[in-house]
């Protein structure tokens, strides 16, 4: 069989990692200088804000109701806790992206150094640890978010909720994970078929 | 507790008939290899077509051949 295609998504998905882990770099960098230096006018903090006015808005026989925006809030000068709580809103969401992307780059170049490429228990091995890293990355990330949004809303806006919604990242990342814990699974039942199946005389 | 096991009584029927693995080898057409595994209990299931074409060259029965331990 041939791995070319492999081959190729492994190049296209290592390409990807190295530009994700540019850029996770330079978001910690942005947030140090949000904790540390102050930025006026650059990297601001994205806050989710809600009833905000509407009027005028709606067509003529229409309500425009429960408006919600996102807004930028840049802290004034130097602030460590802003800054800690922005790390906590991006970086476990950001952290169990790569690890997913760098388990499916290391499964990717086992299954072409292999005997049968993708169907191997290496892969059955890789899947399941890139189940449990979307499942649990993703509900960490959303609460850790959810909760750092709740304490910089209420440091750096005048109105704040005490429960901020997860975005839907979180059931797509949990979606995923128990799409690849069920291929996983499959494959490692289609391996123990295929080995009495070879194992039969 | 050991499992109770299928055991193939290859090695005492060869014996027996004054075969050697390889020329049982020829008779049935299956590869030495395999009927070494066979012989060592690590086949995972045997085929009845197998099993038929071993009892024809041995000239015994499935029973003679298979014993549970």
């Amino acid at each position: 069989m041939s791995t070319r295609w492999i081959l190729r998504l492994e190049v296209v998905l290592s390409v990807a990692l190295t530009l994700s882990v540019l850029g996770t770099v330079a978001a910690l960098i942005g947030n140090f200088v949000i904790a540390f230096v102050g930025n006026a006018h650059g990297i601001g903090i994205p806050l989710q804000v809600f009833d905000v006015p509407s009027t005028g808005m709606a067509a003529g026989g229409a309500v425009v109701e429960d408006v919600s925006a996102e807004v930028t809030v840049r802290p004034q000068g130097a602030s460590p806790a802003a800054g800690l709580l922005y790390l906590l809103m991006w970086a476990p969401g950001t952290v169990t992206g790569l690890l997913a992307l760098f388990t499916v780059v290391r499964a990717l170049g086992r299954a072409r150094s292999g005997d049968r490429a993708l169907f191997s228990t290496v892969t059955a091995g890789h899947l399941r640890r890139l189940g449990w890293i979307l499942i649990a990355g993703s509900i960490v990330s959303a609460v850790l978010d959810s909760a750092a949004q709740v304490m910089l809303a209420s440091m750096l806006l005048t109105e704040s909720r005490p429960f901020y919604p997860p975005s839907g990242e979180v059931v797509g990342g949990v979606v995923a994970g128990l799409v690849a814990l069920g291929v996983s699974e499959i494959v490692r039942r289609g391996l123990v078929l295929l080995e009495e199946v070879e194992a039969t005389i | 507790m050991a499992e109770p096991v299928i055991r193939v009584r290859l090695d005492e029927l060869l014996k027996e008939r004054g075969m050697t693995l390889t020329e049982l080898s020829h008779r049935v057409e299956i590869t030495v290899v395999n009927l070494s595994i066979l012989k060592n209990g690590h086949a995972k299931a045997v085929r009845f077509s197998t099993l038929a074409r071993l009892c024809e060259a041995l000239g015994c029965q499935p029973g003679d051949l298979l014993t549970y331990e």
